[in-house]
């Protein structure tokens, strides 16, 4: 509850601006603070409370200052890795363009530590497998792969860069004049020196926030709507005849609706009364409307669902697209090939069954081991990029760290794991969850369908003995779906889950049996 | 004065390109940018005179020329203008933060 005040406070500080002078029953100023960091806003909200100094902002003004300071540092060097990305592709003759936050920051932002990224986005414009083996041969590692982008690792800094070879997954779905593209492109500061024009970057937001993730994004991430229709206002004319060209008019139109009613995102009336969308999705999404902060994280995207309404009269187009990758995850990139991998995907996902996730979809983030039970993303950076990742690839791979769900995972086993968006939570599952002291493996006790997803949630580690502290929904992250190397293993299992909540339960009423049952655990 | 602090005072100094200026809030703060990206234990606080006298470090004017704009800005001697910007000029020198004249320095925002 807190958490959803504490969004509704920083949706109304970008809508409307400002703070209130006293904080809403139920939210504290650390809980406001901790949803500012999550939806990137920590230097807005810093700016706003040293600006207007309300009586409860004291505590607060010097984790944020050290928030904003960590956030400048790391936005200079993700820039810094972007610009060298595209010099290492122009030395191979390769065009390519920062996307999204890169391209954003420094003209829409008045400092780096504004605008948060847990990662950058490249796109680029040519050659993109030759782009990737330049990469490669400058040190750059692969952590994931998805149709219209890879993920790499920068050897010097650490950071993430995902290369696209396309805006959006299903690559073609929304064809892209990349001359015509870079023509257009204009001119940036250091460290990025060229970059989309303003119609471009709009096209680009409001695809990757319509079919990409379903509408449901960070305020800092509608901030861009805003800030970019503010201060770099588009020729309205352009944008629509990019998104013609592009096929993309329902995207552009869901987006910038959602847009408006979340952050008050001015759109000029020319391009409002052009704006549309197929009878499904118009259906879908203006009841929505009324309800903004569905559109925040960590609201569920309904994906799928959008992404049909938007393709209306292009389904077969998008099934196509969807499931008929550019190259096998073996790189094959015969049509037959591909048709064939396809057939045995749309099968398995028919069935029911788990989509066997193909080596070139898992991200593998290699986090460091941590304590033991503790797996390893415990630093907020790694929550923030590891979130991110698991909206933008279909599965995320973490090795296990500790041997609390021994035997179902054992220490050093890697597993992937699929967001919750993307497949819900249900009880049984072993869930990526947050706890207070950092992200957990454990099995999902009491959880749906036993009760919804307001309601409390609880964990449990297999060789725990006590049920962890309560959970909202929102603090879990994934599941596991697969255990890597054994692909019989069900790590789903809610018989189990309802024995180890029984048990759970007679150790808080009886712990003195419960100590002795502990003791012949091995 | 002597000789290197005349010559201080002749030369203009450029702001590295491996440094980056932002004014973030009440505070004006030095990110450089080393190997790994950027060091968030190497960020220097630059307090107001301080960062008045970066923002006028670029690579065309001369030591004396910002002291003078320091002396008009903020109405203090002459002298204690001069002795600032040669502690300041000085120290970032060393941090090599500040290049004697080459064109090219970033622009801060």
């Amino acid at each position: 509850m807190a958490e959803s005040k504490a969004r509704g406070l920083l949706r109304d500080l970008v809508a409307v601006g400002g703070v209130p002078v006293l904080l809403p029953a139920g939210l504290t100023g650390p809980e406001l603070a901790v949803s500012a960091r999550e939806q990137g806003l920590s230097g807005l909200l810093l700016a706003a409370l040293e600006r207007e100094r309300p009586a409860w902002a004291g505590p607060l003004l010097e984790g944020l200052a050290a928030e904003r300071r960590r956030l400048l540092v790391r936005g200079l060097a993700q820039l810094e890795l972007a610009a060298r990305v595209v010099a290492a592709l122009a030395a191979r003759e390769i065009r390519a363009l920062p996307l999204k936050g890169a391209a954003l920051s420094g003209i829409l932002y008045d400092v780096e530590s504004d605008r948060p990224m847990s990662d950058v986005d490249v796109l680029a414009l040519e050659r993109w497998p030759e782009g990737l083996a330049a990469l490669a041969a400058a040190g750059y590692t692969t952590v994931a792969r998805a149709d219209h982008a890879w993920a790499l690792r920068d050897p010097e800094s650490g950071g993430i860069v995902e290369l696209h070879r396309s805006i959006t997954s299903a690559p073609g779905l929304f064809p892209l004049d990349v001359d015509a593209l870079w023509q257009r492109r204009r001119e940036g500061g250091a460290p990025l020196r060229a970059l989309p024009s303003t119609e471009d970057l709009l096209l680009q937001l409001a695809l990757h926030a319509a079919f990409q993730h379903g509408l449901v994004l960070s305020l800092v991430q509608w901030l861009d709507f805003r800030r970019l229709l503010e201060r770099e206002p588009p020729d309205v004319s352009r944008l629509l005849a990019l998104a013609d060209a592009a096929r993309a008019r329902s995207p552009l139109a869901a987006a910038l609706w959602a847009a408006e009613a979340v952050v008050a995102a001015p759109l000029p009336p020319a391009l409002r009364e052009a704006l549309d969308l197929p009878a499904g999705a118009r259906a879908w999404l203006l009841p929505r409307l009324a309800g903004p902060l569905a559109f925040v994280l960590p609201s569920r995207p309904a994906l799928g669902r959008l992404r049909w309404e938007l393709l209306a009269g292009r389904r077969a187009e998008l099934l196509w697209r969807t499931l008929v990758l550019p190259e096998t995850p073996a790189g094959d990139t015969r049509l037959h090939e591909r048709v064939a991998f396809a057939l045995g995907r749309g099968l398995r996902l028919a069935r029911g069954l788990a989509d066997e996730p193909p080596a070139g979809e898992v991200h593998d983030l290699e986090p460091a081991p941590a304590a033991p039970g503790v797996v390893a993303p415990e630093v907020p950076f790694a929550e923030e990029l590891l979130r991110d990742c698991l909206a933008s690839f279909p599965h995320v791979r973490l090795t296990v760290s500790g041997h609390c769900m021994e035997p179902v995972l054992a220490h050093g086993e890697r597993v992937q794991l699929v967001a919750v968006a993307r497949r819900g939570a249900r009880l049984g599952d072993v869930v990526l969850a947050r706890h207070r002291d950092g992200l957990r493996l454990h099995r999902l006790v009491w959880g749906p369908p036993l009760v919804s997803a307001r309601g409390v949630w609880r964990t449990r580690a297999d060789r725990g003995r006590l049920l962890d502290p309560p959970l909202a929904a929102t603090d879990v992250l994934a599941t596991v779906e697969l255990v890597e190397g054994r692909p019989f293993a069900r790590p789903r299992r809610p018989a189990r889950a309802l024995r180890s909540l029984a048990q759970a339960a007679f150790a808080r009423l009886r712990p003195g049996v419960a100590a002795r049952a502990a003791q012949v655990v091995p | 004065m002597s000789r290197p602090a005349r010559a201080a005072l002749d030369t203009a100094y450029a702001r590295s390109p491996r440094v980056v200026g932002r004014r973030i809030g009440d505070e004006f703060v030095l990110v450089p940018l080393v190997g790994r990206g950027a060091d968030l234990d190497a960020i220097l606080n630059l307090t107001r005179v301080a960062a008045f006298i970066w923002e006028q470090l670029d690579g065309e004017r001369a030591g004396a020329d910002v002291v003078d704009a320091v002396v008009g800005r903020f109405e203090v001697p002459r002298a204690q203008a001069e002795a600032d910007y040669l502690e300041l000029v000085a120290a970032l020198v060393e941090l090599k933060t500040l290049v004697p004249a080459p064109p090219g320095a970033p622009g801060d925002r």
